[in-house]
């Protein structure tokens, strides 16, 4: 009954919120993320944004530099078919990029997440605190056309591309379609105008499992990305990529990322996976998302998913921005699970996200 | 078992009092934050009101937008007519699809609402005969916000039936009948608005299904066009209403066709697929869903029609085509149709989602076609019979009313050309379709004799001509076209021998200039980038060998952001490069180019006079091969067969999956054309010149035959000229889109004075008339030339403003491009009066018109949109046809001598006479708004629909976003 009530008030105060700040018109216009820099540009935080163009100055008086940033998002998420699945998940983010010279860096990003059961009251860790990325690289994306990588990191495959509150990636689906490698290798080329090659060899891959990530696997994979950027409603990305996993697991698919003039994000992205010795012949997942820019008051999030075997989702949503620093975060969803006919529901969710 | 523990199924439940707090503690910050961010919301409002500028817009009318941008559908229409065996597939299927990524949405809205209504019978006593009847209807934009209504209506009998296996390959039967109609027509919202005030209630009500049309247009996206099923009774009527007699005629708008044919033909298609070894087809059978079919069909096929088209309120043109063919084709395809969104709805199969690697097209075929034109002024009784006899078929009377018209008698009948075209004509095409790709490549090709009769006599023309016509279409960008025709034209004195029947050509022995070759380019892209622009811009200067050195150069990518994408991305995250883009050419707008050459009888003859080594030469260098090599005989000669076979077995076969490569080609395209050249100087009739004619343009590479050619003629008598169309569109930086914008119009012409025009040519422009492509109504029309938008302070209601008497028509006339700038003028201070009446303000728009009669009350056609970022919806707020009293105390000069009027509409509150749909109250507007407006005087005849785009928010004017 309590958890009725609270679901209660959470739409009845979304709703709210989003009829006043209607009514109120476009009154604030807050700034996405400040850049902040300090010690001469040397530590940068929030866009990571050089102050000079690092094709025409000189080595020395860009580098070394430091990049950091990271947010916190804590999100409250509510089902409307089980009043028992009502959560409270905190995520947290950090990242720190360490530019030696343009030809070496090293990047390290870690994690922390938490999850908390609101009718039971109970603490349910899902992954407590782990490094996602530790990596060198050499050679620098603005400058040179080849680049290589060595280290943990995501395996060159997929787009990935996330709009809704953490709370719905971690907590609902297609953690099959992802890995985790912890040492890779990985070498592209980019032209610098429109074409970028990515190769990469991995060891250790750590496969995501329903809700974690295996930490016991010594898989090892291969996995290739093409992308190309046309001129296309302001500029748009397709990327082509493929994956083998333990010689026999094949994934492979196509995504479109488009960012307008005005730097809404409209992301398509299709992927199969062909498992080796599962009962199903693929797994299939199609995710279409838009974003709108961040230089309002307040952006639209849309999001559909469909992962074959499993459910499709229709998410939309609001991120309020807070000025410089972060945004109210606001998503609801319809699900419908296919292993279990006839389960369906809303999903609701609302949360704060503060970015540095 | 809840949802997640079924995506979570490891996740434990353990108890914890302390996480209670914890919840109760991270909830109330919820609140809090929510709280707070709405009261500082709430708090930071009256700010806002501080921060815009009031300003009022004028837009005059080189600045007012058209909305309706789609040219390319031209050339879908025209094929109904060209090949009207083809007639709704093509146009319905292909020109449907030919859209950008937010006409993909169009695309499938379009083939949700197709109605196409077949019925198909078996008939019990004749089996596999089937009688269809089809009514459909399609729906085209023009560039001026007008669109091009064609109702189809057809009805006949079709027999398939196997005659017998010829071994394993099954021979069948086809014979097709069939009776057309079509009903084609302008339309444009105003139009289709402002019946409300002449139809009867009833029949407005019915035209929009009960007003569940104005519903959907408010509800479904933009691409959705209520045209599309507005009027379903003419619809219907369309195999009623043939113009058979003069009175009939009244009732058609002026500037549309109706127009009926009969068509029939009899084919006999073998499936060659059978032939295949049987592992081939054993593999084909595993490949599920995916189709093959390598059918090859001999046919006979004929078409009379019949069209009328009312070209003023008295006059009307009759034109008669008939078509016979008799020949064969063949067609290999491979692949397979999906269906999207097929689960949505049991009523809705879904939209088709081709994938074909390869759809090769190959006919050949003996064509007759004649063509007849004749024109009636029906005020004249003798015009009038003679209309009646000739819409039936009988022309005898119309061309003995043409006769007495030249001896002087007043009959109102007028026979403008005769045409017979006896020619062998190819056609094929090949493509590759992945739904979101496709690339096509068409060449037709015919060889004949015209022969003209017109009122100065008889002549005859032998003629080559073949089009080449390559379109790369992808969903995020839409089409590109690069379309050539290769054209040869010779004029002939046909020469009877002892036996009538029996007869030769020779040139005219007065003509000394009796042969003409003429090549042109088109080349039409809506979405151009400064990349493209560059190789376009190469293509038309090779093309015609002219310098553009006035055409602007515009940079290929912007250096501005390519600078700033350099400082933001030497310190990403490398693992999130995939969401950085790099910065990607200049989009600048819509493209068009038309490129023509021309050869003389005299330039030919210099070209084939040249050495070999120079027009290998020539070729060479517009193959983009090594010149010194090529241009040497002893080099030549070490090309050896079997070094160009070998090229050749490799490229072969990637030609019907339309992939070719110049450089492979070139040595055969190069030693064809030159032996053809050597044959045109050679050939002594006019007969055998046409058949090497045919030889030379038969080229997959007719835009490198050009360049050769003008490589070796002598360029100051061979008149070329280029055309240039842009209309900017996009972000780009002010000066950028300055540069492409000055290409408009831009006319690049060469020394050498133009060809004279040919009397068959000027036939032929008078047929066009009846392409649906050049669909116009006709007379004077309204135009907006300048819009004001201001914020005003509202006050009590106006009176009406009187109507005024007196009355001019006047010609239409462009406005000077040095008075086409926006004028931005600060506005008043909202008022700090307290008086709630005041404090709101309306949005007034203030017109000027050209070419609106005074003493008319002004129609004017409105629709208001909401302009958000997301265009999923169209979010209409109000769209209605409004009729305006023109303001007397704001004519100016110019009003008075009839050349512009004033009219002034307020959008919102209580003064405006806009009202919301739902509600019937007056509209309040707010946000980014987009108003669509056409004038009209008669509700007719309309305006080019303008395009308005700006925000309004706290009672102030801002600009567009």
């Amino acid at each position: 009954m309590q958890i009725r009530r609270i679901q209660f008030w959470t739409v009845a105060c979304a709703a709210a919120f989003v009829l006043c700040s209607h009514a109120m018109g476009a009154a604030v216009r807050p700034k996405r993320i400040a850049q902040t820099e300090f010690f001469g540009g040397r530590f940068l935080w929030g866009d990571c944004r050089l102050t000079q163009d690092p094709e025409t100055t000189p080595t020395w008086s860009l580098w070394p530099f430091l990049c950091f940033k990271g947010h916190a998002s804590s999100t409250s998420l509510f089902n409307s078919s089980n009043a028992d699945e009502s959560f409270l998940g905190s995520h947290l983010v950090g990242y720190l990029g360490t530019h030696f010279h343009p030809l070496v860096s090293w990047h390290v990003q870690g994690t922390r997440r938490k999850y908390l059961d609101l009718l039971n009251s109970s603490f349910e860790t899902i992954d407590g605190r782990h490094v996602e990325k530790n990596f060198i690289r050499f050679g620098n994306s603005a400058l040179h056309h080849v680049r290589a990588d060595i280290g943990a990191m995501p395996m060159p495959y997929g787009l990935n591309e996330q709009v809704l509150p953490q709370i719905f990636y971690e907590q609902l689906k297609n953690s099959r379609y992802w890995t985790g490698p912890r040492h890779v290798a990985k070498l592209e080329y980019d032209n610098l105008f429109d074409t970028t090659l990515e190769l990469a060899v991995a060891q250790d891959v750590l496969p995501w499992t329903q809700t974690e990530i295996r930490r016991d696997s010594n898989d090892h994979a291969r996995s290739a990305r093409l992308s190309h950027d046309l001129a296309a409603l302001g500029g748009t990305r397709i990327s082509l990529f493929a994956m083998e996993l333990r010689d026999t697991d094949l994934r492979y698919g196509a995504s479109i990322l488009n960012v307008s003039s005005k730097g809404a994000t409209t992301a398509l992205e299709w992927q199969r996976l062909i498992p080796e010795d599962e009962g199903v012949s693929f797994y299939q997942l199609f995710r279409l998302n838009f974003a709108g820019p961040y230089d309002r008051e307040m952006r639209a999030i849309v999001e559909y998913e469909d992962s074959r075997h499993d459910y499709w989702m229709l998410s939309m949503g609001s991120d309020f921005f807070l000025p410089d620093y972060g945004a109210f975060r606001f998503a609801g969803s319809y699900y419908s699970i296919r292993k279990w006919a006839y389960y369906s529901g809303f999903l609701l969710s609302l949360g704060v996200q503060i970015t540095i | 078992m809840g949802l997640l523990q079924w995506f979570s199924p490891e996740l434990g439940r353990a108890d914890n009092n302390m996480m209670k707090w914890l919840i109760s503690i991270f909830s109330c910050m919820h609140w809090l934050v929510f709280g707070s961010f709405v009261t500082a919301y709430a708090q930071s409002s009256p700010s806002g009101v501080s921060k815009g500028e009031g300003i009022s817009y004028t837009y005059d009318e080189s600045d007012l937008e058209q909305p309706s941008e789609e040219l390319s559908y031209y050339s879908g229409i025209e094929r109904m007519f060209k090949n009207p065996a083809l007639q709704a597939g093509i146009a319905n299927g292909a020109a449907a699809l030919d859209r950008s990524i937010e006409s993909l949405m169009e695309a499938i809205f379009y083939r949700m609402l197709d109605r196409q209504l077949v019925f198909k019978t078996n008939t019990s006593i004749i089996p596999n005969l089937n009688f269809g009847v089809k009514l459909h209807r399609d729906v085209f934009n023009t560039a001026v916000g007008t669109y091009v209504v064609a109702d189809q209506f057809s009805i006949g009998p079709q027999y398939l039936t196997k005659l017998r296996d010829i071994g394993q390959i099954p021979l069948n039967l086809q014979i097709d009948s069939n009776v057309n109609v079509y009903n084609i027509y302008p339309r444009s919202d105003g139009m289709r608005l402002a019946e409300k005030y002449e139809l009867p209630t009833w029949r407005y009500f019915l035209n929009n299904w009960f007003g569940i049309l104005p519903l959907l247009t408010r509800i479904l996206p933009p691409s959705f066009n209520p045209n599309e099923l507005y009027d379903p009774v003419s619809e219907l009527q369309t195999g009623f209403i043939f113009p058979s007699k003069p009175e009939v005629v009244e009732n058609m708008p002026i500037g549309s066709i109706r127009s009926y044919s009969l068509t029939g033909s009899i084919a006999l298609p073998v499936e060659l697929a059978t032939l295949l070894p049987k592992e081939a087809l054993d593999q084909l059978a595993k490949l599920e869903k995916v189709s093959s079919t390598f059918p090859i069909t001999a046919f006979i096929s004929g078409e009379n029609r019949i069209s009328v088209l009312r070209r003023s309120d008295n006059v009307v043109w009759v034109g008669v085509n008939s078509v016979k063919r008799a020949g064969a084709g063949i067609k290999a395809e491979i692949g397979r149709v999906l269906k999207a969104f097929a689960n949505v709805s049991p009523l809705w199969a879904g939209v088709d989602v081709p994938f074909f690697p390869l759809d090769f097209d190959w006919v050949k075929a003996r064509a007759l076609r004649f063509d007849q034109l004749y024109e009636f002024d029906l005020t004249n009784k003798y015009a009038r019979d003679a209309y009646t006899k000739a819409v039936a078929g009988d022309f005898t009377e119309a061309f003995v009313r043409h006769s007495d018209r030249l001896g002087g008698v007043d009959t109102g009948v007028t026979f403008h050309f005769k045409k017979n075209h006896d020619a062998i004509e190819s056609d094929d095409e090949s493509s590759l379709n992945f739904f979101l790709f496709r690339k096509t490549r068409e060449k037709s090709r015919s060889e004949g004799e015209i022969e003209i009769n017109d009122p100065t006599g008889k002549y005859f023309v032998l003629d080559s001509t073949q089009e080449t016509e390559q379109e790369t279409w992808e969903v995020l960008t839409g089409a590109e076209q690069i379309a050539i025709k290769d054209s040869v034209e010779m004029r002939v004195e046909r020469v009877s021998k002892d036996n009538d029947s029996e007869f030769s050509y020779r040139f005219f022995a007065s003509d000394k200039n009796p042969s003409q070759f003429s090549i042109s380019l088109n080349i039409q892209d809506r979405h151009t980038d400064a990349e493209e622009l560059d190789q376009y811009m190469d293509l038309v200067r090779r093309f015609t060998k002219l310098k553009l050195s006035k055409v602007p150069k515009i940079p290929r990518r912007s250096e501005e952001k390519q600078q700033s994408l350099r400082m933001t991305s030497a310190a990403i995250d490398p693992t999130e490069q995939i969401q950085q883009l790099h910065v990607t050419p200049t989009f600048l707008g819509q493209f068009t180019a038309n490129a023509s050459v021309s050869f003389s009888n005299d330039v030919l003859s210099q070209i084939c006079t040249k050495p070999e080594d120079e027009m290998w030469a020539a070729f060479a260098s517009a193959f983009d091969k090594d010149v010194g090599f090529w241009s040497n005989a002893e080099n030549r000669s070490s090309w050896t067969a079997i070094k160009n076979i070998t090229s050749h077995v490799v490229a072969m076969p990637l030609r019907p999956f339309n992939i070719r490569f110049p450089s492979v080609d070139f040595y055969l395209q190069t030693k064809d054309a030159i032996a053809a050249l050597h044959d045109i100087c050679a050939a002594q009739t006019p007969v055998d010149k046409q058949d090497h004619f045919s030889e030379l343009v038969s080229t997959n590479y007719p835009s490198q035959l050009t360049e050769a050619m003008l490589s070796l003629a002598d360029r100051r008598m061979v008149p070329r000229t280029i055309t240039f169309f842009t209309k900017p569109r996009g972000d780009a930086d002010a000066a950028t889109k300055e540069a492409f914008k000055s290409m408009n119009n831009q006319v690049v012409k060469s020394s050498a004075a133009p060809l004279a025009v040919q009397r068959h040519q000027i036939a032929d422009e008078k047929l066009s008339a009846f392409f649906p492509s050049q669909l116009r109504q006709r007379g004077t029309k309204p135009i907006i030339a300048n819009v004001s938008v201001n914020a005003i302070e509202r006050t009590p209601l106006l009176p009406p403003l009187p109507a005024v008497e007196s009355s001019q028509s006047v010609e239409t006339e462009e406005v000077p491009a040095e008075q086409r700038q926006i004028e931005v003028m600060p506005s008043p201070e909202p008022s700090a009066s307290p008086d709630p009446l005041t404090t709101l303000r309306s949005i007034q728009l203030e017109l000027s018109v050209k070419n609106m009669p005074l003493t008319t009350v002004g129609k004017f056609y409105i629709r208001i949109e909401s302009a958000g970022d997301v265009n999923v919806g169209r979010f209409v707020i109000a769209e209605q046809v409004l009729q305006v009293n023109p303001l007397l105390e704001l004519q100016s000069d110019e009003a008075t001598a009839g050349l512009q009027n004033k009219y002034q509409i307020i959008l919102n509150g209580p003064n405006s006479p806009i009202t919301s749909m739902i509600t019937g109250d007056s509209v309040e507007l707010d946000g980014g708004l987009q108003i669509h407006i056409a004038a009209s005087a008669d509700g007719k005849l309309w305006s080019d629909e303008r395009l308005l785009k700006f925000r309004f928010e706290n009672g102030k004017l801002l600009p567009p976003e």
